[in-house]
């Protein structure tokens, strides 16, 4: 066990590496560089912008040196814990994305906890009363939750709540809380909020789950083992819950590495539509104006995220199933 | 006679009303809120407070003290909404109809006899937010260590130079400040009244020199400290550039109406500007201005969250990021359940969209061809402006030619209508008679050497019906045997393109419509920004660069020499003048093809928010809506 611990850990860490290496490349292929955008949106402000100007932007954000050097430097900073600083927001990386990342840490664990708490009971149920009232119920709304892309419902969300309800959804904080110290009435606050987010965000990976759990459980109810058990003369409680769901749970977990990255970039749009202070539109605008020292810190950060669930999804695996440790 | 002459007086007299006004019997009085903080001494009285001499601004209405303005911002790259909104305090501003240049902070100007001195007198008296004096210290500091600082500004700032050579500076007294170009500068008070202009009166001296070397040796220090690598970036994320989001923070001394109260970061989810107790305006009972207690700038990253917002009433008075044609009609449905009505939006563009074939295009057959006259007036005979502007602006507007708009002092009827029917025979003879009469199999018009004539048109996000229209002129000129390719790109990507002269033609929103002076590069070769001819336009602006390519067209050529003498020239009736000799020439050449005139937009204002105008100016030299006098609006309760 000690040993394949050992050696996942260390191709987790190889393809950390790999991962920043690519991040960096990747955000540098569109032509030009921040200081093209900073041009550009410096003319559509009317000022001339020439090209001594440019140059020596270029010189002073070091876009003049060639991509591996600046790579170089980017990884010997980041090994002291410089993630460098944003060219848009003039602040270190580490201060935009330090405040960010608890938040979405809490309304990433809360969807996925939410979305594991209604999954696990409905995938049961439905495996066990397959093509019941209630399961065909469950499988239309899973359905759906799994066509309707996650933007497209929260813009109905939105617009249903504004219809018939005469109320907008947005932010993390009502106007009276915005700028309010932390206090109890805050967190209160920001719980009320997170209900509608955390639908949208649970409600297709809900769907994925219950689909999973219903599909790997009815394989299993059928197999010789749990006859056996049966034959044992176990209470049914005890024959369905002690193999069968145990065996199914494989699916829960070897997902739930999936779960962590997915959370968090599922979210970006989402959370750009409903103007949540979370990662996720970070990303996407660092993407957009390339501004490449923040883009790259968060990409590795959701790829972390990404290579540590996983590790953490085949511990467990290795943990739960022999079979896995060969 | 007695009567003519009692007329002509009556201007003089509306002149006159302001200036007296302002005179000292006037007294004073301020907003209710303040009343508490005077009274206890911990602000001085609204005598103290105000410049010998404020500035008194006629409002539509008199108006109410208090009330929050509710405004929405996309984030911290949103800060042109701050701008645009609170923060248009230049020496000298615009006037609300975008007409004239008249005095704000300056209180009234000189310009020498030939165009060389600008001299500009300011408030005795005037203070900064935190109630420090203001003085020609200031303006100083700006110019010297910050415009002319080579850190800060490598090339220096494009307004204060004329023919390469930068205006001098002199501190005549605290009060009074002087700017000596070594030739005419003819649009240097327009500079001044636009946006960028704002900065000359920006940086409070007595906050900014702590983060500036020339005043404290340690700044270096003092930026490692904070983890910044040099010094620029630290003085400038202390909100030393005008375009950092960081200026709307509380430390920041400012002489606009409201200053900010927390600041504008990141995670800033709400931006609330409050009161400036110490703003040198008064309405014409003396009452200081501004009416609003408060300004908030929600952050919704989305616009359809912002549309969503605005229609259920939650926002009192916006037009930036909500106004698009398609959202027109949903806010009609519910402007009486949000208790919002519209105003309008005119916008000054020549144009709602301008197709620019690069007459200095890097492919020398394109390159010939474009230049051909007949070829651009075959196209332009080819489009079907009728059924394009049915389909994109619903019909409502008239097919036109960039030009200056209808009703504008520029106004050329020959360069705004000429071209614009729509005739695919004549198309086709024109362009059969320009040598383009052979064809290949697939029916596409063949160049000299026998190849496909076949161009790349480039087009990113401005106007949002980009692409949409281009489809349609693919359409048309395919019919006469034209292939352009439609290509769109990311804004960089783009900018990368027409600023290097490496594109064919371009597709992108008119410019210059009410201003062609200001704005004069769908007209001309000016500058880089003329993209139909990008190498003549760079050599105009700057001969000595890589892409920089000498006119060969004599019409071209002497329409850069007259813009020469409208720079040289004060007089503004002059620069009017030769205006209309290029605009003729424009016409005479027919650089750039164009749609209709610029689709109209809106805004929307709650019913109880008032001295709005129901029309103002689309534009960002006059940055809608700030030079509406924001700080005369105000809630009736």
């Amino acid at each position: 066990m000690s040993r394949y611990l050992l050696r996942r850990v260390l191709m987790s860490l190889a393809t950390i590496l790999a991962l920043s290496l690519v991040t960096f490349i990747i955000i540098d292929l569109p032509p030009g560089d921040y200081v093209t955008t900073y041009a550009s949106e410096l003319r559509r402000r009317g000022d001339q912008v020439d090209d001594n100007t440019l140059d020596v932007l270029r010189e002073r954000y070091g876009f003049d040196q060639p991509l591996l050097i600046r790579y170089a430097k980017w990884m010997i900073n980041l090994a002291q814990g410089d993630f460098g600083r944003s060219f848009l927001y003039n602040q270190p990386v580490s201060e935009l994305i330090g405040e960010r990342v608890l938040l979405t840490v809490i309304v990433s664990s809360i969807a996925l906890v939410f979305s594991w708490v209604i999954a696990f009971p409905i995938g049961i149920y439905s495996a066990l009363h397959p093509y019941s009232l209630l399961d065909t119920i469950f499988t239309l709304i899973g359905f759906i939750g799994l066509a309707v892309p996650n933007f497209l419902l929260t813009l109905i969300v939105m617009y249903i709540a504004f219809r018939y309800f005469g109320i907008t959804i947005g932010g993390l904080f009502s106007p009276e809380y915005v700028n309010a110290p932390w206090s109890a009435a805050r967190v209160l606050d920001l719980l009320q909020n997170l209900v509608v987010p955390v639908f949208i965000l649970s409600l297709s990976g809900t769907a994925e789950l219950i689909r999973i759990l219903r599909a790997n459980l009815l394989d299993e109810l059928h197999k010789p083992y749990v006859m056996t058990a049966r034959a044992k003369g176990l209470s049914e409680r005890a024959v369905i819950f002690r193999h069968p769901v145990r065996v199914s749970l494989n699916a829960f977990l070897s997902t739930a590495g999936w779960i962590l990255p997915d959370l968090v970039s599922g979210s970006v749009i989402v959370a750009t539509i409903l103007g949540l202070p979370l990662i996720g539109p970070l990303l996407l605008q660092a993407l957009t104006v390339q501004d490449m020292y923040l883009a790259g810190a968060l990409i590795l950060i959701l790829g972390i995220l990404t290579i540590i669930g996983t590790l953490i999804s085949d511990l467990l695996l290795a943990w739960f199933d022999p079979r896995v440790r060969i | 006679m007695i009567r003519r002459l009692f007329l002509r007086l009556i201007p003089l007299t509306v002149l006159l009303l302001p200036m007296a006004l302002s005179a000292q019997t006037m007294t004073y009085s301020q907003s209710p809120t303040l009343d508490a903080q005077v009274a206890a001494g911990t602000l001085e009285s609204v005598e103290k407070r105000l410049p010998e001499q404020p500035l008194v601004v006629e409002p539509i209405e008199l108006g109410e003290y208090g009330g929050t303005w509710r405004r929405l911002m996309t984030g911290v790259g949103d800060d042109g909404n701050l701008e645009r909104t609170t923060s248009y305090e230049p020496l000298v501003r615009w006037d609300t109809d975008y007409n004239l240049v008249i005095p704000n902070i300056a209180e009234r100007w000189e310009v020498s006899e030939d165009g060389r001195e600008f001299t500009f007198y300011l408030r005795p008296g005037m203070k900064w937010s935190d109630g420090v004096p203001f003085t020609a210290d200031d303006i100083r500091f700006w110019y010297e260590d910050v415009a002319n600082n080579v850190d800060l500004n490598p090339s220096g700032m494009d307004f204060l130079q004329v023919a390469g050579e930068t205006a001098k500076f002199e501190m005549v007294d605290d009060y009074t400040v002087k700017f000596t170009f070594t030739e005419p500068a003819g649009l240097f008070l327009s500079q001044l009244a636009a946006p960028w202009g704002t900065q000359v009166a920006y940086f409070a001296r007595h906050y900014f020199e702590q983060f500036h070397p020339t005043y404290n040796p340690d700044v270096i220090a003092d930026a490692t400290a904070e983890g910044f690598e040099s010094w620029v970036p630290y003085f400038q994320n202390r909100g030393g550039d005008i375009y950092n989001p960081s200026r709307w923070s509380p430390e920041v001394p400012t002489l606009d109406p409201w200053m900010a109260e927390n600041a504008l970061q990141s995670d800033t989810t709400q931006l609330s500007l409050v009161r400036n107790p110490y703003y040198w305006k008064v309405d014409p009972e003396g009452r200081q201005y501004p009416y609003i207690d408060q300004v908030t700038f929600d952050v919704v990253p989305n616009v359809e969250n912002m549309v969503l917002r605005a229609a259920n009433g939650e926002v009192d008075m916006q037009e930036r990021h909500i106004n698009s044609l398609d959202n027109r009609a949903f806010f009609a449905d519910n402007q009486e359940a949000g208790d919002y009505h519209f105003y309008d939006l005119v916008y000054t563009g020549s144009n709602s969209l301008v197709i620019q074939l690069n007459l200095t295009s890097r492919n020398p057959s394109l390159r010939t061809i474009f230049q051909n006259r007949d070829f651009r007036v075959a196209l332009s005979y080819a489009i079907n402006r009728q059924e394009m502007i049915d389909t994109l602006y619903f019909g409502t507007v008239t097919a036109a030619q960039p030009a200056p708009l209808p009703g504008t002092a520029l106004y050329n009827e020959r360069l705004a209508t000429q071209y614009t029917e729509y005739n695919v025979e004549l198309a086709n003879t024109m362009l059969d008679d320009a040598g383009f009469a052979e064809r290949d199999s697939e029916g596409f018009r063949l160049d000299a050497d026998g190849k496909r004539i076949s161009f790349v048109m480039v087009f990113s996000e401005s106007p949002v019906e980009a692409a949409q229209a281009i489809e349609f002129l693919q359409k048309y000129w395919r019919e006469v045997g034209i292939d352009m390719q439609p290509r769109q790109l990311p804004r960089e990507a783009f900018d990368e393109m027409v600023y290097s002269n490496s594109h064919d033609a371009s597709l992108w929103s008119g410019e210059g419509g009410i201003r062609p002076i200001g704005r004069p590069h769908n007209y001309m070769p000016y500058d880089n920004n003329a993209w139909f001819a990008s190498a003549w336009g760079t050599w105009s602006e700057s001969p000595d660069s890589p892409n920089a390519e000498k006119p060969t067209n004599a019409g071209a050529l002497r329409q850069i020499e007259l813009f020469d003498q409208i720079k040289e020239t004060a007089d503004q009736a002059k620069q009017e003048e030769l205006m209309a000799e290029i605009l003729e020439i424009s016409a005479d050449e027919f650089w750039v093809l164009g749609i209709s005139v610029p689709n109209p937009s809106y805004g929307i204002v709650r019913n109880n928010f008032h001295n709005v105008p129901d029309v103002m100016p689309m534009a960002w030299e006059w940055p809608t809506p700030a030079p509406a006098n924001t700080f005369t609006f105000f809630f009736r309760n």
